[in-house]
């Protein structure tokens, strides 16, 4: 599972950013992998937790 | 009492009476706007035209004999990402600026206007609703009434700060994350945010769809409880609306809160915050003589998970032009956006699996508990300007860590009222989250008609604005 303080944002959305059709200059990369760094760590009780194999995918529910 | 500080529901018994009309009821609330907006900024564009010519319709129809229904003559102001026809469509940002005026009203304006109400402005927003401070380059931030060097929260900033300013009775905010509960906390008001699925979206820009609610703010529960009535109906436009029929709530004034199963939540909503909104959800605990504490499993997963997919879906909304105009953005987004549309597909994919997971879990509580009690916010309103804060001991990102509380019930869409409490911390105010199982709305206004008889929650207009 993903580590949050070894994981290189900076490799990864300059890796990334052109195949989304980013256009960024370099300088705007650092702010972009702030971002991304802060989305993992957020992100992270979500990735690191199990679910069952029937838990439902599906991104439109009724509540 | 001048007109600005009647509740909608004592103004329109008064215009029905007709002790006043709806153009005096309209022209006091666009002078409350003249005088107080560049203060608190809580208005994009002020309707003036357009609200007097209404007025003026109802007066007429009203004086023939037309019963003009329970909000006859009521202003009131609609977060600036609802269609309203007539003006641009702002949704905080200046890339929709270029765009022509709205046609036809969104589906909520158009149902309070149903309902008698008149809509007499547009109101401020963090951009496409993603934040939750509502400090705005663009357009300025919006300014909390009960101390102007702090947020009025967000995203539905505008929306919270005209009510607690007295410039109208009666709002309309959306929520994701937390958009009306963290503004009603901040401000100390009344806010609603639905069962998702329960009001249309429709005519209003959306920001995660999975997630986007939308629902009211007052200073009364009656008047939310008028505003929530108004605003239900059947509607083929919103694809994920899941009608399950009229819901009335002022009926439930006097329901009391006999035969509710009522419980403290604790466990994640009891960590990471300042005293006061622990405190404040004990008040109200207490007040609804709740004494036992329950955890929600999984909720700060479910927290996580809303917050990927919200990077994902947001960033969905707008990818064109964060492509190609990205420099445009609100500064405070645009990178959050960017790196929401870098996110793995597969991360986004477990992160909806976690949100079914935890779903399931949290329907389990809501077997033995009708009503959980958590606060809204882990901290009064923070200075404009405040980029982190301290909670638990450890520093963090004040405009991520603001929806802490609120993200994991959102996330699974169950319907909340936040009631507020005033003077939680000196002269700010607090929220507290009564949470229901889905559709259950009627039982948290049970619950929020008995706090404000009770005296514990209420919402005066913010002393500065009374």
């Amino acid at each position: 599972m993903i580590d949050p303080d070894h994981f290189d944002s900076l490799a990864y959305v300059t890796a990334v950013a052109p195949a989304m059709g980013f256009d960024l200059p370099p300088e705007r990369l650092a702010d972009i992998a702030g971002a991304f760094a802060l989305v993992i760590r957020v992100g992270l009780p979500a990735l690191q937790a199990e679910v069952p194999a029937h838990a439902e995918p599906a991104a439109v529910f009724v509540a | 009492m001048s007109l600005h500080q009647l509740s909608a529901h004592a103004l329109a018994a008064r215009i029905k009476s007709g002790e006043i009309t709806a153009l005096a009821a309209t022209e006091a609330a666009l002078a409350r706007f003249a005088a107080h907006n560049t203060t608190v900024n809580a208005a994009t564009d002020i309707l003036t035209g357009r609200a007097i010519a209404r007025a003026q319709e109802l007066d007429v129809r009203r004086a023939a004999g037309e019963d003009l229904g329970p909000l006859d003559g009521v202003p009131f102001a609609a977060k600036n990402l609802w269609d309203i026809q007539g003006i641009t469509t702002l949704a905080g940002s200046i890339i929709e600026r270029d765009k022509p005026p709205a046609t036809r009203d969104g589906y909520a304006v158009a149902a309070m206007e149903r309902a008698g109400a008149i809509c007499v402005a547009a109101l401020n927003m963090d951009e496409y609703a993603y934040g939750f401070t509502t400090e705005n380059s663009h357009y300025g931030p919006s300014r909390n009434p009960h101390d102007l060097s702090r947020s009025a929260g967000g995203s539905s900033g505008g929306s919270g700060a005209a009510v607690a300013a007295g410039l109208v009775a009666i709002s309309l905010g959306t929520d994701t994350n937390g958009s009306i509960r963290v503004p009603a906390s901040n401000n100390g008001i009344w806010g609603l945010k639905p069962t998702y699925g329960r009001l249309s979206r429709a005519g209003s820009v959306m920001f995660v769809p999975a997630l986007d609610h939308v629902g009211p703010f007052s200073r009364s529960v009656a008047d939310l409880a008028l505003a929530y009535e108004a605003m239900q109906g059947q509607d083929p436009h919103d694809p994920a609306q899941s009608w399950h029929g009229f819901q009335p709530v002022s009926p439930l004034s006097g329901s009391g809160v006999g035969g509710l199963r009522i419980a403290r939540l604790g466990g994640y909503f009891a960590e990471a915050s300042q005293p006061e909104p622990q405190h404040a959800a004990d008040q109200v605990a207490h007040a609804l003589g709740a004494t036992a504490t329950v955890t929600l499993p999984l909720a700060a997963e479910g927290r996580a998970a809303a917050f990927l997919i919200t990077a994902c879906e947001g960033a969905n909304q707008h990818l064109a032009d964060l492509r190609s105009r990205e420099a445009d953005f609100e500064p405070l987004t645009r990178d959050r956006l960017i790196a929401g549309a870098m996110l793995p597909a597969q991360w986004v994919t477990h992160a909806q699996r976690v949100r079914s997971h935890y779903r399931a879990q949290a329907m389990a509580v809501f077997a033995n508990w009708d009503i959980l009690i958590a606060p809204a916010t882990p901290a009064t309103a923070m200075p404009i300007g405040q980029a982190s804060i301290e909670l638990g001991g450890k520093t963090l990102p004040l405009r991520a860590s603001f929806g802490q509380y609120t993200q994991p019930i959102s996330a699974i869409g169950l319907p909340v009222i936040a009631a507020p409490i005033q003077n939680a911390a000196g002269q700010l105010p607090l929220a507290v989250q009564l949470i229901a199982a889905p559709w259950a709305e009627d039982k948290l206004f049970r619950a929020a008609f008995a706090l404000e008889q009770a005296g514990l929650c209420r919402a005066p207009i913010a002393p500065n604005f009374a």
